[in-house]
């Protein structure tokens, strides 16, 4: 009886399900062991640094973000896109060394064992997931139905958990696959005349590196020239810096009526020549977008401090900046301690020298040191004291 | 300590699956979810077997002399086109925020494919003159 049932079973393993059905020695657990780490360290920069850009959009009342290096919040972000787009060869190569166990036989061969497989879906998803809806992101379109910037952080969440079960899993697997060397004495680690074990990894390094090459410049200015699929170059765009939302998408036009309100214990109203006026302070200061690119500028304008001290508005308290934008779901922000404060946020009127352009945010915009760019609010014409 | 680590990690991925469905309107949900099981399906049914079927044609027809280098250049062009994909199909271009995806994608692409290959020939060409040199010496 036993012995016809497994028979039966034996008579279903077929293609793919075959012992012998994938004949390169490159599948092997040493192989996947190595990427698997080189992907395990990627995922966990991208994790940490999703996570500090997430609560930079939210920013919660126990987050005290310095502002100063200035441009702490450019490495991160910057770091965040570079290690998820590194991500992607490493992980299909990660999947190609260990695509025959998706051919496991028998598929299940207890309850714990069908869970753990289980959750591969999770972890295979999840990471297919995030580096797909990511780059997509950055390449600006939005082929789905939800919140990219929530359904992003979530599904990390799960992405991060399922790793952590694997990792657990494969304790073992992992510490003899990268304990082993790649070739022993006497073994063949290739077919005749193929990729060896070692020139694979050397392979999927230099795919790396070249992904690496061909996007980074778009956040490490030097290297921008290289960065042929960067979606951005930090010297194109008006008054040589790019845009991320222009006046027409945002739907606005200059206004000669225009008011900046301060609303505070004594609410200020003053014109574009009053603010002109004003003391001016020069700054060089860098966008650095969410989507992983930034540039550097140099921005001249009011100091936040000094229009906070004619509306008497207190030292520790946070304010709101609302822009000309009646939509959107970024036409406010909030300013905390120490940016408020601090002598190089300015409401800008001038940029590279030049009168701020519409797209920049005319009349004038935010410039915070290290802030999110998507924070940095154009068209400013209320701040409020909360 | 490692069932723990294991536990550690279905409380993540649990706080992940909850905060995804109490943040997501169900037709985000059901979006996110094609995204979610569709990656790994489009992976392993049908890009996996097409880079098999591939590596199949390429052992079969390829000369073992060159094959380990075009087995590579075919690798690291394929991370370059995945990468390439979303620019290239101009779907993020809109002409009012024309500092937003500003370069010849179709260009770049190109160059930096031809740069991938023209460098496996010289490595190619380089290890070949050196294997030949030895050779005569021995």
């Amino acid at each position: 009886m036993v012995q016809r049932t497994n028979d039966r079973l034996t008579s279903l393993r077929r293609g793919p399900f075959k012992p012998d059905a994938f004949s390169s020695p490159l599948h092997t657990e040493r192989v996947a062991a190595r990427f698997g780490l080189a992907l395990g360290v990627a995922f966990a920069i991208c994790f940490l640094t999703g996570l500090v850009s997430h609560y930079m959009q939210h920013q919660p009342a126990w987050l005290h973000w310095p502002a100063s290096p200035v441009w702490l919040y450019r490495v991160t972000q910057g770091l965040h896109v570079a290690t998820g787009i590194a991500s992607i060869p490493l992980l299909a190569a990660k999947l190609w060394t260990v695509y025959p166990r998706l051919f496991t036989w028998p598929p299940a061969r207890s309850v714990v064992h069908a869970l753990e497989r289980g959750s591969l879906l999770l972890l295979v998803g999840g990471s297919v997931f995030e580096v797909s809806t990511g780059l997509i992101n950055v390449a600006r379109f939005y082929p789905w139905a939800f919140f990219f910037t929530s359904t992003h952080y979530w599904v990390a969440w799960i992405t991060i958990g399922a790793l952590v079960i694997h990792v657990a899993a494969k304790a073992t697997e992992i510490r003899r696959g990268l304990s082993t060397p790649l070739r022993q004495s006497g073994e063949n680690d290739s077919r005749p005349g193929s990729l060896s074990r070692r020139g694979f990894i050397i392979t999927v390094s230099t795919a790396t590196g070249a992904v690496t090459i061909a996007t980074v410049g778009q956040t490490v200015t030097p290297l921008q020239d290289l960065a042929v699929l960067g979606q951005r170059h930090a010297d194109i765009g008006p008054q040589r810096l790019p845009v991320n939302k222009s006046a027409v998408e945002a739907g606005i036009a200059a206004d000669p009526a225009y008011r900046l309100v301060i609303v505070g214990p004594r609410t200020v109203s003053l014109t574009l020549e009053e603010l002109r006026a004003m003391p001016q302070h020069t700054v060089r200061l860098p966008i650095a977008c969410v989507e992983g690119w930034s540039a550097e500028a140099t921005w001249s304008g009011v100091r936040l401090a000094d229009l906070l001290d004619l509306a008497r508005i207190p030292h520790d308290a946070e304010v709101e900046l609302e822009s000309l934008q009646r939509k959107g779901l970024y036409r406010k922000s909030s300013v905390h301690t120490p940016q408020t404060r601090d002598h190089r946020t300015l409401l800008a009127l001038r940029l590279n020298g030049e009168e701020l352009d519409l797209d920049h945010g005319f009349p004038c915009r935010l410039i915070a040191p290290d802030r999110p760019g998507v924070q940095q609010t154009k068209w400013v014409c209320r701040v409020v004291a909360r | 300590m490692r069932p723990a680590f294991a536990l550690t990690g279905v409380g993540l991925a649990l706080y992940g699956i909850v905060g995804l469905v109490g943040s997501t309107s169900q037709r985000g949900l059901i979006s996110a979810a094609k995204w979610f099981i569709g990656g790994a399906l489009v992976h392993d049914l049908l890009l996996a077997p097409v880079v098999l079927a591939i590596g199949v044609l390429v052992v079969r027809w390829v000369p073992g002399r060159i094959r380990p280098y075009v087995q590579a250049g075919l690798f690291i062009t394929a991370a370059l086109t995945l990468i390439a994909l979303p620019f290239l199909s101009g779907r993020g271009y809109h002409r009012t925020n024309p500092s937003a995806l500003p370069l010849n994608y179709g260009r770049g692409y190109a160059i930096a494919v031809a740069v991938v290959w023209l460098t496996i020939a010289i490595v190619a060409f380089v290890r070949s003159l050196r294997r030949a040199n030895s050779a005569d010496r021995s």
